[in-house]
């Protein structure tokens, strides 16, 4: 997403102000020197002592744009962050978004759902789940190609060996 | 490359139980190291992904509880199990149980074997390879000559007759001062057909004569084509005759085995047989091979597995059984080792002395064959004595370091057992006392020497002994207060003696100095100057004897210091020019004088008549004034006649 160009005595102090990794496919370029700005990506130049500010902005650019779903629950109807979520699952044939301490049903195919998200660091995992790559806690390999994914709220989830290839290709900067 | 292949083999052979637990465990092991590097990486990258999509919420990567405790244990858990088996490798637990073990039954004795040899790596695939092996042994156990210890010779009298043994029988000679009377030959006519008789020595017992041989049976099937380890079964044979009036077959025993010891001593005949138990033929049948005894014509009694024992760490690979005939009683006992068919084994005073090679294995061996599983050997001694019922009774077993030296590492002699051992750096000499229940460390010798013989006498050790520079046997003296050998000559020992004056040890080499000449050497040691001293030397130019060589060096039993100090010495010699008829024994006595002096020799040729019987031996049988010199092929009788030494009278046996 970022790439930080910076005089090689600036670049670790930078980077661990910024807390930029590098990816090979980089959309933005962080710099405090305009000669390293590309023309063909969006440069953000910026003075050193203004890092801290920075570093706000490019949080804000990576979360992006707030998507919500809209859950439902016996309590109610409820719109919640996609970024709370920690994955979809079909059960009885209905869609559930599972959160940190409970799980709503959305009325939405799971296709839908993945391709509402597939900007938002969801991915596919099975025919009947998808997962937020951010509420992985731990990828743990189980026998015959799969990969069981134990969430952040404790729950774990099958990665189908159908979609492990892909699920490892994410994993990939 | 063929070799290797073949040695690969057999280690695949030799270690199947092994390796198939690596290669079971192998996979395992992969399988979760891959699983290992795989977890650790796609969480390594999970980490990596959440820090570019700058997670608010991210929790650093780390190894979790969980997966230190369950994960790596599971992983490495193979490692562990080698290591766990190359660990104890190097840690040697085994406590060595020095007495016997029983045996209660044929899968006993069989995983005895399979306990000891499955640890060695020569254990060959081919099973013709073990059989050769066991052939060999059979065969070698089958053609040696037992030793016969006290009491029990080729020659024997009763003051009345001169028993000598011959080719197939014993020649018996009525003697009267100077008369001899050819009495007659007696033949041994309860041999079985198809049965090959050795006999092997002869005792007089008030009025009975002991003959001691062993029997081998033609046992092979018909029409057999390949030497088997059934073809040929040997036993003992013990026959006592009546020789109160008429010579008469009174009694019989027969029992299992090749003897390869035996003695007489206090009315108790006291025999060892082996039998090799040639594991490495499938045919072989354990049951079948138990040993036994038969007296006369009685049901052969058959030991039972729990009468046979044996000690931990020898290499079971025969029974060795002792015997005890009580001829007073009339009553039989013995009892049985599974034993290793190389065990010294003497006979002092009623008593059987066992030594044998004991093995400690590495302990990596209790689950894997090596080439060289033994760690070290130690000597294992075990005693068995008669007891006053003429039973045979175990007494004590115990281990002391280093390998037996062979041949003849174990000596026994005035009560006293020296027991000669080695390592790699040295020779070690223990001295017993007969309970064994005590042994001092007496000398240690030079790794290089290989001893041929030990011998004891009045505190002092003897070895014939050859070493590595001089590949000539050379004699030594080692004493109670010196730890270097103590040189004493080249040649051989031919006798103990003693100074008449003093009483002093005395010991006589004879040394070969050329072709026409021969020394006589009379040793002693002197405990002041701590050395052996050459006393006097004896010169004898053979020329003067009309003795031209020497075909062979007397043994021992040949050997006499009669009641006059003088040692009698058979020599095999023939006269110059060669002809066929020029060979002849003659027997030389060299006088020893008050002070310990060797004079010169007066001779006796035996004319002649002892011609032509190979092997040639001779005894000296003493009697009154007479001096009877007993060959295969006759008798000579000496005397003194006006100081000199002549022959009397002569008979050649028919």
């Amino acid at each position: 997403m970022f790439k930080l160009k910076a005089p090689k005595e600036s670049r670790t102090r930078l980077r661990n102000k910024l807390k930029i990794i590098d990816s090979k496919e980089y959309e933005f370029v962080v710099t405090t020197d305009k000669e390293y700005v590309e023309d063909d990506k969006i440069n953000i130049v910026f003075h050193e002592e203004d890092a801290q500010r920075v570093n706000r902005i490019l949080n804000l650019i990576a979360q992006g744009e707030d998507v919500y779903i809209v859950g439902h629950s016996p309590r109610g109807m409820k719109r919640i962050e996609s970024r709370r979520i920690h994955y979809f699952v079909v059960e009885e044939e209905e869609v559930s978004a599972v959160v940190r301490d409970g799980r709503f049903r959305v009325r939405m195919k799971l296709y839908e759902i993945e391709e509402m998200l597939k900007n938002k660091h969801f991915i596919r995992v099975s025919k009947y789940a998808i997962v937020n790559i951010n509420k992985i806690d731990y990828i743990k390999p189980a026998f015959n190609s799969k990969l069981v994914l134990h969430m952040r709220n404790g729950d774990q989830v099958e990665v189908n060996r159908r979609y492990y290839k892909t699920f490892k290709k994410t994993l990939k900067l | 490359m063929m070799q290797t292949m073949i040695r690969l083999a057999e280690f695949v052979f030799n270690n199947a139980l092994l390796l198939s637990v690596i290669l079971v465990a192998a996979p395992f092991f992969m399988f979760h190291m891959k699983q290992l590097f795989q977890e650790l990486l796609l969480n390594k990258k999970l980490d990596i992904k959440k820090r570019v999509m700058r997670n608010l919420e991210r929790i650093p990567f780390h190894y979790s509880r969980w997966f230190l405790q369950k994960r790596i244990v599971v992983i490495i858990l193979p490692f562990v199990v080698v290591a766990a088996i190359f660990l104890a490798a190097t840690w040697n637990p085994i406590h060595f149980e020095h007495h016997l073990a029983s045996i209660e039954s044929e899968e006993d004795i069989r995983k005895v074997h399979e306990d000891f040899h499955e640890r060695f790596y020569d254990f060959h695939i081919l099973e013709a390879e073990s059989q050769a092996t066991d052939a060999s042994i059979m065969r070698s156990l089958r053609m040696k000559n037992p030793k016969l210890h006290t009491g029990i010779d080729t020659v024997a009298h009763n003051g009345e007759y001169i028993f000598s043994m011959a080719s197939r029988g014993i020649e018996i000679t009525a003697v009267d001062g100077n008369d001899l009377d050819y009495h007659g030959y007696l033949d041994y006519e309860d041999t079985k057909k198809d049965e090959l008789y050795h006999q092997h020595g002869i005792f007089v017992d008030k009025d009975r004569l002991v003959v001691l041989g062993s029997a081998t049976e033609d046992i092979s099937p018909v029409g057999a084509t390949s030497e088997a380890y059934c073809e040929e079964e040997v036993s003992t044979v013990v026959r006592i005759y009546d020789i109160n009036d008429d010579i008469s077959l009174e009694d019989t025993y027969r029992m299992s085995g090749k003897v390869t010891d035996a003695a007489y001593e206090n009315g108790v005949l006291s025999l060892v047989t082996k039998q090799y138990l040639p594991f490495g033929y499938e045919a072989f049948r354990l049951g079948d091979s138990l040993p036994w005894i038969a007296r006369g014509d009685d049901t052969p009694l058959i030991q039972s597995y729990d009468s046979i024992h044996y000690i931990e760490r020898v290499e079971p690979n025969s029974f060795i059984s002792f015997h005890a005939i009580d001829l007073e009683r009339e009553s039989h006992d013995f009892r049985t080792l599974l034993m290793d068919y190389q065990s010294e084994v003497r006979i002092m005073d009623n008593a059987f002395y066992i030594a044998a090679n004991h093995y400690r294995f590495h302990k990596i061996t209790d689950g894997m064959r090596l080439s060289d599983p033994v760690e070290s050997i130690d000597t294992s001694l075990t005693k068995f004595r008669v007891d006053t019922f003429g039973m045979v009774r175990h007494q004590v077993t115990l281990s002391l370091p280093g390998a037996l030296a062979f041949p003849n590492g174990l000596q026994v002699a005035d009560g006293r057992i020296l027991l000669l051992t080695r390592n790699e750096d040295n020779h070690t000499l223990f001295k017993l006392e007969k309970s064994l229940t005590h042994a001092t460390l007496e000398h240690e010798l030079p790794s290089h020497i290989y001893v041929e013989d030990l011998f004891y006498h009045d505190g002092i050790a003897y070895l014939s002994c050859d070493t590595e520079n001089a590949h000539e046997t050379r004699l030594y003296a080692i004493t109670t207060h010196n730890i270097e050998l103590l040189s004493i000559h080249e040649g051989i020992l031919l006798t103990e003696a003693m100074i008449p004056r003093t009483g002093t040890p005395l010991f006589i080499t004879l040394e070969k100095l050329d072709k026409e000449s021969l020394a006589f050497h009379a040793h002693h040691y002197d405990s002041r100057e701590n050395r052996v001293v050459t006393m006097d030397t004896l010169a004898v130019s053979v020329g003067d004897y009309k003795f031209n060589i020497i075909d062979r060096f007397p043994v021992e039993k040949e050997i006499h210091m009669d009641s006059d100090f003088r040692i009698v010495i058979p020599l095999y010699a023939f006269t110059t020019p060669s002809t066929q008829d020029s060979r002849y024994p003659s027997v030389l006595f060299i006088h020893l004088d008050e002070e310990g002096q060797l004079h010169p020799p007066e001779s006796l040729n035996m004319r002649g008549v002892l011609h032509g019987r190979n092997p040639y031996s001779y005894r000296f049988v003493e009697m009154d004034d007479y001096v009877y010199h007993v060959t295969p092929r006759g008798i000579t009788v000496s005397t003194e006649v006006e100081g000199e030494k002549k022959i009397v009278s002569e008979i050649v046996f028919p």
